[in-house]
This record gives structure tokens, C-alpha cells and sequence, in this order.
């Protein structure tokens, strides 16, 4: 395709709008959501429950590709975004966010009309909050970005269990601040190993702006909380034992990488293998919390 | 436009109508089955 003179029109590839969605993001997303619908205490048909998890994955693939179709200068600028469609020149912008606002209005149509009106609302309100709130308003303003923006990874378990259910409880609130909480240790431990990057593209990202010493704190102030909403749900009589020891083990371990991260100094040629665990252990973290819930329920 | 760039935008536009034809027809699927889930549980 490169071969291909800028002078003549080539439509972008199919890959390069399923690239735009961001598949990996909406990996964590669609199993937080799917936990979050099979965590709660009623049943669901399963051709309503796919298409609620179907709904949840275009909605976070829309506000993906929206990010992008925002955001494609800054990615130009960073190494980790750079081979992205747009920036790569692979496709137009206007054809970015034609997709973005196609698949955004399609995925709250058929979540409202095929599930249900409270589910549809939530998920309204996480791509609103995600395109508006953190990439227009915040990302590019305030060293706080992602914590606030973290709220909008936090929708899906609730939109999961309104799916279900109709309705918001106790427990899907609880998942919600444990995502919320947890977004900003794990984007301050991939922020303090990709720091060079973010600088680079201006992005005001708390080790940028504020340095790394407030950033390493940060991290295990975050923690605190994080590890007091992960493990409420059983103390609350809201889950059984299998989520309880599980999610304390594996709270314990979080707490422990965080505080090796945020106890200790960057040296001279660091690698920063302590950040890099914390962040790769983050995610697993995540995916064993909600995993235990659903066993935990189904058990 | 040479008829090398000419033959690659048309394999583009294939695979994307290709792509397209499949996520129409997974969609028809999708709404006949959300149909029938509807009228089972009585449309509530």
C-alpha cells in the first residue's frame, strides 16, 4: 500500500477500522461487563446477554475509535500509537469519526430496544464520558486525567448487571470504584516506563508534570482504597468466601508490587522492572478479581 | 492510476464489502434470535 502515490484515493482496510476500536482495551472491557452480567442474581436469556456484551464491546470500541479520530496528532508523536491508522495515513479522519459515531449511536440503539433502557443510559453516559470528559476535557489539561477518565473503564460490570437486572446495586457499584481505583496505578506504572513518550507528545501525565517522587506516592496512595473496594464485597455478606480469599491474596500481592514501586527510586540505565511488573500484574489482577466473582456466584 | 494501483483499491473495496456483507448477515441473524427471545418471554 505504501508503494500507492498519495495522489490517488485507497478506502482504508477493514483491519485498519477493527484497529481503530482498539481490540485490546475491549478485551478487559467485555469481560468486566460479561462478569459483571453473570455476578448478578438473576438469570439471563443468553441471545439478550450476548447481545448486552455484544453492545458493551461496540460501545467501547466506538469511544475507541472517537479517541483516535480526537487524538491522532498526539498519536503521531508517540511511539506506542504512532503505527496507528490515522496517524500511519492509512485512513481519512472524517471516515474515523463517521465509524465512531456510526457504531456509537448503533450499539445504545440495540442495547435500549434488545435489553434494556437502563443499560443503554449507563452506556451512554461511559462513551459520552470517555470522548468528552477524559480525551477532549481532561487528557490533555490536567495531570488528574486518568483518574478521572478512569470512571469511564468503570461502566462496564455496570452496565452488565443493569443488563441483567434493570436496575444498579451495592455490588456493581463496589466493581465500579474497584475499576475506578485501580485505573490509576496501573496507568502511573506504565506512565512512569513510558514516560519519554508522553513528554514528547505533551500529554500532561503525572510523572511528566509533577515528576516521578509524586508519582511513585501516588501510586501507593491509590492502592489504599483500591484494595478496600476490592475486598468490601465479602466483609458485606455481598460475596462468598471464594471471591473473599481470592480477591485478599491477590490485593496483598497488588499492595506489595505498589509498594515496592512506590517506595523506590529510578537509578542511572534503570529498567524499570518493578513498574513493569506492577502494571503487567494490574491487568491479571483484574481479570482474577472478576473471574473469582463469577465463580464465586455460580459455585 | 496505473492498473496495478487500479486492481489493488478494487481487492480493498472487496474485502470491505466482503466485510461488510458478513456483519449485515451476522446482524439479520442477531435481530431474528432477539425477536424470538422477545416473544418467548412475552415482551417484558
Amino acid at each position: 500500500m505504501s508503494s500507492i502515490p498519495s495522489s490517488v484515493f485507497v478506502p482504508a482496510d477493514w483491519r485498519d477500522f477493527l484497529a481503530l476500536t482498539k481490540p485490546r482495551v475491549m478485551t478487559l472491557v467485555v469481560f468486566t461487563g460479561l462478569c459483571g452480567m453473570l455476578a448478578a442474581p438473576v438469570g439471563v436469556d443468553p441471545v439478550i446477554g450476548f447481545t448486552a456484551i455484544l453492545c458493551i464491546a461496540l460501545g467501547a470500541g466506538a469511544a475507541g475509535a472517537l479517541n483516535q479520530w480526537y487524538e491522532a496528532d498526539l498519536d503521531a508523536l508517540m511511539k506506542r500509537t504512532a503505527k496507528r491508522p490515522l496517524p500511519a495515513g492509512r485512513m481519512t479522519r472524517e471516515s474515523a469519526l463517521h465509524f465512531g459515531v456510526g457504531l456509537a449511536c448503533f450499539s445504545v440503539l440495540l442495547m435500549g430496544l434488545a435489553v434494556n433502557y437502563v443499560a443503554a443510559g449507563i452506556l451512554t453516559v461511559s462513551i459520552l464520558f470517555y470522548v468528552l470528559v477524559y480525551t477532549v476535557w481532561l487528557k490533555r489539561r490536567t495531570p488528574q486525567n486518568i483518574v478521572i477518565g478512569g470512571a469511564a473503564g468503570a461502566f462496564p460490570p455496570l452496565i452488565g448487571w443493569a443488563a441483567a437486572t434493570g436496575e444498579i446495586a451495592l455490588l456493581p457499584f463496589l466493581l465500579f470504584s474497584l475499576v475506578f481505583l485501580w485505573t490509576p496505578p496501573h496507568f502511573w506504572a506504565l506512565a512512569l516506563f513510558v514516560k519519554t513518550d508522553y513528554a514528547n507528545a505533551g500529554v500532561p501525565m503525572l510523572p511528566v508534570v509533577a515528576g516521578e517522587r509524586v508519582t511513585r506516592a501516588q501510586i501507593g496512595l491509590y492502592t489504599i482504597p483500591m484494595a478496600i473496594a476490592a475486598v468490601a464485597p465479602w466483609p458485606l455478606g455481598l460475596t462468598g468466601p471464594i471471591y473473599g480469599v481470592i480477591a485478599t491474596a491477590g490485593t496483598a500481592l497488588f499492595a506489595a508490587y505498589a509498594a515496592i514501586v512506590a517506595f523506590r527510586h529510578t537509578q542511572p540505565e534503570d529498567l524499570m522492572k518493578p513498574e513493569k511488573r506492577l502494571f503487567k500484574y494490574s491487568i491479571l489482577y483484574l481479570f482474577l478479581l472478576f473471574g473469582a466473582l463469577v465463580v464465586d456466584r455460580w459455585a | 492510476m496505473t492498473p496495478d494501483d487500479s486492481n489493488r483499491i478494487r481487492a480493498k473495496q472487496r474485502a470491505r464489502a466482503t466485510a461488510m456483507a458478513l456483519l449485515l448477515g451476522f446482524l439479520v441473524v442477531l435481530i431474528f434470535f432477539i425477536t424470538l427471545s422477545k416473544i418467548r418471554s412475552g415482551m417484558h
